[in-house]
């Protein structure tokens, strides 16, 4: 059995912390450092920035702040939804899967990084120089042209994270739901770009499957809210593509033209 | 040294530039990693907002690589025109980058988008009886949750990338394309907003290989670990620090009823829920 399946699905939404035991700020030290290590980005940038809120009782009003966020959007949405005629109420529960992020003992809120020119590193440097390569991520003006690409990447870093936790023993939980908007984020200094995920780390007590699997319309006769709450179906979600739309002459010529270009530049090369 | 097998393995991996074209990973091969990567990553709401379309090994499919590569390229020096014009760069080459060059000789390659979604069953009652509002399943909503979206993609491809390097396959990654979907109508799969190009195969000459032997893998490096993971220490916070706004001001809202109770809950609704869970656990 692969040791990486058997791993990564042991990860589980936590609903509540264990605030009477938690992690080692080393040990989260230590596994930040390896998802750092292990995690690739495009070109070295890492247009990134993961802020963490430690377990001491000083960021308890910090992790509400963060807390108030995701619940605040929440009912954003939910009365944005409402005025266009897409749901009929919005009566602005309190979510409780937000709640990890009040109680945890590590809060992560991770941002958007413009990366200083003088930081960016010397292949880089190099190929701006030589190449015209344009160093996207230096540019204050290019964070929303990159959000997707950098999404992408906090995806890539989570997931390692997450990994290397789940082997600890350790839990961590995401949310996605919070403001987009950098203003809304005024009241906490170190969020001063475009943020891109909120997650939380600690040994769980109490988990949304626990609640799920307790919970429902007949929870005794196979129709508790985990039973009814299936994921996506493989089908839909994976397609191997089989009808192509090939490609015309005039394209093919061109496409010819550059594959050449292409395998001479990979035998002699930048800087060679 | 680690005892970590999630670090060990992934740790390993490395940009490929030429994948072998004599031997690659069978389709049942693959198509075992991509289910087990579905059935470890989690999604929000269990909608996997995203749809992988897979470009297998076959002749017939060459034409089609290379159609991808094409926008990869004409992306790259779309954006540095782009990038002149700003008077951002000095000048525009048009080189055409080895980087993307994975995409051509990659035995399989998969282009993600986003999906609309159907709710499951749960969902659906949450909708039905409830405010539950979700987002996935409205065709005019899903630009609202690109970031989601990208995010989720990017949790699916590494556990993809954990299990294929166990098996020896490599996996390399693409981000250079057209974001909209209008730049790959000559596609018949792509209808939405295309969120990455992930290849795979077995690696025969690899980025690394080439900073090896030109000697510039130092020159390559990584940003400081500091300068990208910031443990917030609240007493060094800046004399100009930000004061703590109120709901109302924050969040704009009219109505008086909600903000007061918005108010309430920002400080304190959090002990409301904690007091309903322990109700709950001791049903």
């Amino acid at each position: 059995m692969s040791k990486i399946y058997e791993t990564f699905l042991k990860r589980k939404h936590v609903i509540e912390y264990d605030k009477d035991n938690i992690p080692d700020k080393k040990v989260i030290e230590d596994c930040l450092w390896k998802a750092w290590h292990m995690t690739p980005s495009k070109q070295n940038y890492y247009p990134y920035k993961v802020n963490i809120l430690g377990p001491e009782s000083k960021f308890d009003d910090e992790k509400l702040k963060v807390w108030d966020k995701a619940m605040h959007n929440h009912h954003n949405v939910e009365e944005r939804a409402l005025s266009k005629g897409q749901i009929n109420q919005s009566p602005k529960k309190v979510n409780k899967t937000y709640q990890h992020l009040s109680d945890a003992p590590y809060v992560i809120v991770i941002t958007s990084r413009v990366v200083e020119p003088g930081k960016t590193n010397a292949w880089n440097q190099k190929c701006i120089a030589e190449d015209g390569h344009f160093s996207e991520p230096e540019f204050e003006d290019q964070i929303n042209n990159l959000a997707q690409a950098t999404s992408v990447e906090v995806g890539l870093f989570v997931a390692s994270l997450t990994g290397l936790l789940v082997e600890k023993g350790i839990d961590i939980t995401y949310t996605q739901c919070f403001p987009k908007d950098v203003e809304k984020w005024h009241d906490l200094d170190f969020v001063t770009t475009l943020p891109l995920l909120t997650c939380s780390m600690g040994h769980g007590k109490y988990y949304k499957k626990q609640w799920m699997e307790e919970n429902g319309p007949d929870t005794e006769n196979g129709k508790s809210n985990w039973d009814m709450d299936r994921k996506a179906d493989f089908k839909d979600v994976i397609n191997w593509v089989e009808d192509t739309s090939g490609t015309t002459d005039e394209n093919k010529t061109e496409m010819k033209r550059r594959l050449n270009i292409s395998k001479q530049d990979l035998n002699i090369g930048i800087n060679d | 040294m680690t005892k970590s097998p999630v670090y060990k393995a992934l740790n390993k991996r490395q940009q490929v530039w030429l994948y072998d074209r004599e031997k690659w990973p069978t389709k049942e091969e693959v198509n075992s990693i991509i289910k087990e990567a579905y059935e470890v990553t989690p999604s929000k709401q269990q909608f996997m907002p995203y749809k992988i379309n897979i470009i297998g090994p076959g002749d017939e499919n060459q034409s089609e690589k290379i159609k991808i590569w094409n926008k990869a390229v004409f992306n790259h020096h779309a954006i540095e025109d782009r990038a002149m014009r700003e008077g951002k760069i000095k000048d525009s080459i048009h080189l055409v980058n080895r980087n993307y060059q994975h995409i051509i000789s990659a035995p399989y390659v998969l282009v993600f988008e986003s999906r609309l979604c159907e709710n499951n069953k749960f969902n659906q009652w949450g909708v039905d009886n409830d405010s539950h509002f979700t987002e996935q399943t409205i065709e005019s909503e899903l630009s609202q949750i690109d970031s989601l979206i990208s995010f989720e993609c990017g949790l699916f491809s590494q556990s993809l990338v954990g299990l294929a390097l166990e098996k020896g396959i490599d996996v390399s990654f693409t981000s250079c394309f057209p974001k909209n979907p209008s730049g790959w109508q000559d596609t018949t799969y792509v209808n939405r907003t295309p969120q990455m190009i992930v290849t795979l195969g077995y690696g025969s000459y690899y980025r690394m290989d080439f900073m090896k032997r030109t000697n510039q893998v130092q020159d390559d490096h990584k940003p400081p670990y500091e300068d990208m993971i910031n443990w917030v220490d609240v007493t060094k916070q800046p004399a100009d620090s930000k004061t703590f706004k109120n709901a109302k001001d924050m969040w704009h809202y009219d109505d008086k009823k909600f903000t007061e109770m918005v108010i309430e809950k920002s400080f304190g609704g959090e002990l409301e829920i904690n007091k309903q869970l322990e109700e709950e656990k001791t049903k």
